[in-house]
């Protein structure tokens, strides 16, 4: 008779033949590492090789997906818009219509935004999802610096990367902006600026700046009058004319054309006289004398 | 000597020598009170290094504990196994146990060497003798010698567990440890033969065959005690290893680095434990722990005044329980242990050994810590026993270095120094055919 229970005297024949077999490393590892793994690729194969369960497998998992991805938790209420004109938010506005009453798991911020910056008038943006319905759109305009005749003769704002903006009614529209005819003149608009800058009081009489050969800049003023600026030294050309101008009112006098090219010898070429005119200036040379 | 009888030594030692090219052996002492479970971690290298006739420092750096377990022994008694099942068990979680403990964490151990300390072990003392061959000992030379060995009268239903060769005399030339390449004419080797009861041993192999153990061989518990507990030169100059366990004391006798002598005797510390539960009418546990916690042997003059709470059988949870002087607890003990080591007395007067010069005594296993034992063995067997702690090997816990635990270490060091026995050399062959075929097919059949 045993006073003991069996357990506490130790384990029964099989439990310390189980024990120790487990013990063993091998065996260990078939049973916690080979067989699970072997087992999990022969069902993996089993459902991708059987195309009717793949398929259902799939079409399951996408309806989950959807039901979740379609839950009001995740909808897009409403958009904001910061930094645009009212013109601009009611493009960006149309732009970004679809997006509202979409799941916001499925917004695709960057192609968005990538989107809203293709628009002429954007310079950069930024769109903010808040978590709660809300796109936040946040741009900034680009700011008009030019009018640009195409070689078509359409005129563009385009802004002072030369980037065009949209296009422009007729001239006067913009009186404020400096007009630029000529091919590559819109990657220059730096230059005009600085132009501009070396002579302010020409700018009311400037209708115009114009490329030629996209190499040097042409000034048209009012009354036909065309001031030719070297390639290199523009402003210091322009400058120097301007000193003649308050020295001797050059820009008053009836020229044609100023070519400053050569900066050492600049050039006048007088305004093609009026027939009616010459012929009253004769007349009254004939009558006063030469002198006069 | 008949070395057909031997078979089974000779299996459980070529396991013995495969579980060290394994680099991992458990020993195990199965004793009556506890079971002991060491788990080895044995370097070949350096074992192969060290050499194989002492026990030497390198030697025992060969090999590190790296698990134990001590598990109460269950089904044992007298250091024979009682009830099979209970005693399986109990092994197995010791085993279990000891793997588990193990640090570096090891699979599983498959070899155990196994201590034996019941079976009524008695000693023989046999001499053969042989001309050699060639005028030059070679290994045949000593199997015949060891086969010309009269058979000893071991008794029918005895096994032999040891028969080790401790005398080898060439020409009158004694004290050699290995004559081999030696010239001389006649050869004589003494060996000592332990014979045991063959069935308790039978069970032991199978108690362990029921824990799907390779046995590695088996060795006689005092024996084992011995070898960790008296220091080289005790082994040599002569000592007393008295290894008193559970339910049974170990007797061995060490000289000249050889066991010369095993005996049992069938009383132990659980008969002690007997003792007070039946002459004090007290629970088991209870005197056992009483016992351990203020046993004796010796009186002294304070002992009528200590007194010790000792609830009579049944009375335990009385609000005033029994008590008991120290002095009557001497009373039972002292005459258990005087009977004992009376045996013991008389067991090594009819061994010749008592009137030994420069013969120390040792006393190891659990119950020799009982306070005052030394005085009782000083009077009686006239000399002043020490407690024999067990050698330290690497690894071993210090919870491990106590009296009790001598055995066990001992079984390791066994392990890795088996000393030479009888089924260690050849079977000595009839040369069949003299001439080149022969010799050629003998060279042959010992190459392979």
């Amino acid at each position: 008779m045993r006073t003991v229970s069996e357990r506490s005297a130790g384990p029964s024949r099989l439990a310390y033949r189980l024990r120790r077999a487990w013990a063993q490393a091998w065996l260990r590892n078939i049973a916690l590492v080979y067989a699970p793994v072997t087992a999990l690729a022969l069902a993996g194969w089993a459902v991708v090789s059987t195309d009717r369960l793949r398929l259902a497998i799939e079409a399951e998992v996408a309806g989950v997906v959807e039901r979740i991805v379609a839950r009001p938790e995740f909808l897009v209420r409403g958009v904001a818009v910061e930094g645009a004109a009212p013109g601009l938010e009611a493009v960006l506005r149309a732009v970004v219509g679809p997006v509202r009453g979409q799941s916001s798991l499925r917004l695709d911020l960057d192609g968005l935004r990538q989107e809203i910056e293709s628009l002429g008038e954007v310079a950069s943006a930024a769109l903010f999802y808040d978590g709660a319905g809300l796109l936040t759109i946040r741009v900034v305009e680009r700011v008009p610096a030019a009018l640009w005749r195409d070689p078509d003769g359409r005129l563009w704002v385009i802004d002072d990367t030369g980037v065009v903006i949209s296009g422009a009614g007729p001239r006067a529209s913009h009186p404020e902006l400096p007009l630029m005819i000529g091919p590559g003149a819109p990657d220059r608009v730096a230059e005009i600026e600085r132009l501009m800058a070396a002579a302010p009081d020409l700018m009311p009489r400037l209708r115009a700046f114009v490329r030629l050969g996209a190499r040097r800049w042409d000034l048209v003023l009012d009354r036909g009058l065309t001031i030719k600026l070297p390639e290199t030294g523009a402003e210091r050309a322009l400058a120097g004319a301007m000193a003649l101008h308050f020295g001797e009112e050059l820009f008053k006098r009836d020229l044609a054309v100023i070519d400053l090219r050569l900066p050492e010898r600049p050039a006048l070429r007088l305004a093609p006289r009026d027939e009616q005119e010459e012929m009253m200036r004769r007349q009254v040379d004939l009558v006063l004398g030469e002198d006069t | 000597m008949n070395f057909a009888a031997c078979d089974i030594h000779r299996a459980m030692r070529s396991r013995l020598s495969q579980g060290i090219r394994r680099g991992r052996l458990a020993v195990l002492d199965i004793g009556s009170s506890k079971i002991t479970c060491l788990i080895l971690k044995i370097d070949q290298g350096k074992l192969e290094a060290g050499g194989s006739d002492q026990v030497s420092s390198t030697l025992l750096a060969a090999a590190e504990v790296v698990g134990d377990c001590t598990v109460q022994s269950r089904g044992v008694k007298r250091g024979e196994v009682i009830d099979m099942d209970a005693a399986a068990r109990s092994v197995r979680r010791a085993v279990l146990g000891a793997e588990r403990a193990a640090h570096p964490r090891i699979d599983r151990v498959d070899h155990v060497l196994v201590s034996f300390s019941g079976g009524r072990p008695e000693s023989f003392s046999t001499v053969g003798e042989t001309e050699t061959e060639t005028g030059q000992v070679t290994g045949r030379d000593i199997s015949n010698a060891l086969g010309n060995a009269p058979e000893p009268p071991i008794g029918p239903g005895r096994q032999v567990l040891h028969c080790q060769p401790v005398e080898i005399s060439l020409d009158f030339q004694s004290g050699l440890t290995d004559p081999r390449g030696m010239t001389g004419r006649v050869l004589s080797i003494a060996s000592h033969v332990v014979a045991v009861d063959a069935r308790p041993l039978a069970n032991l192999m199978e108690c362990i065959r029921q824990c799907d153990l390779d046995l590695c061989g088996i060795v006689s518990a005092p024996y084992a005690a011995g070898l960790s507990a008296l220091v080289e030169d005790e082994q040599r100059t002569g000592a007393i290893c008295i290894d008193m366990g559970g339910s049974s004391t170990g007797l061995s006798v060490f000289l000249r680095d050889h066991l010369i002598c095993a005996e049992q005797i069938r009383y132990g510390g659980q008969h002690v434990t007997g003792d007070i539960a039946g002459g004090l009418m007290m629970r088991h546990a209870l005197a056992e722990r009483i016992k351990c916690v203020h046993g004796g042997v010796v009186p002294t003059q304070a002992d009528d005044r200590e007194m010790i709470d000792a609830p009579r059988l049944g009375e335990e949870d009385a609000p005033e329980p029994r008590q008991i002087s120290r002095g009557m607890l001497i009373g039972v003990i002292r005459p258990r242990i005087e009977e004992t080591f009376r045996m013991v007395q008389s067991r090594l007067i009819e061994l010749g050994i008592g009137a030994m010069p420069g013969c120390s005594v040792v006393l190891t296993g659990a119950a020799c810590q009982l306070p005052g034992l030394d005085e009782v063995v000083t009077r009686l067997l006239g000399r002043r026993p020490r407690i024999g702690r067990p050698l330290r090997l690497a690894g071993l816990r210090s919870g491990l270095t106590g009296p009790e635990y001598a055995a066990a270490v001992g079984l390791a060091m066994y392990a890795l120094s088996p000393h030479d026995e009888l089924w260690d050399f050849e079977v000595p062959r009839p040369v069949h055919g003299r001439g080149r075929a022969g010799e050629m097919l003998r060279w042959l059949r010992t190459a392979w």
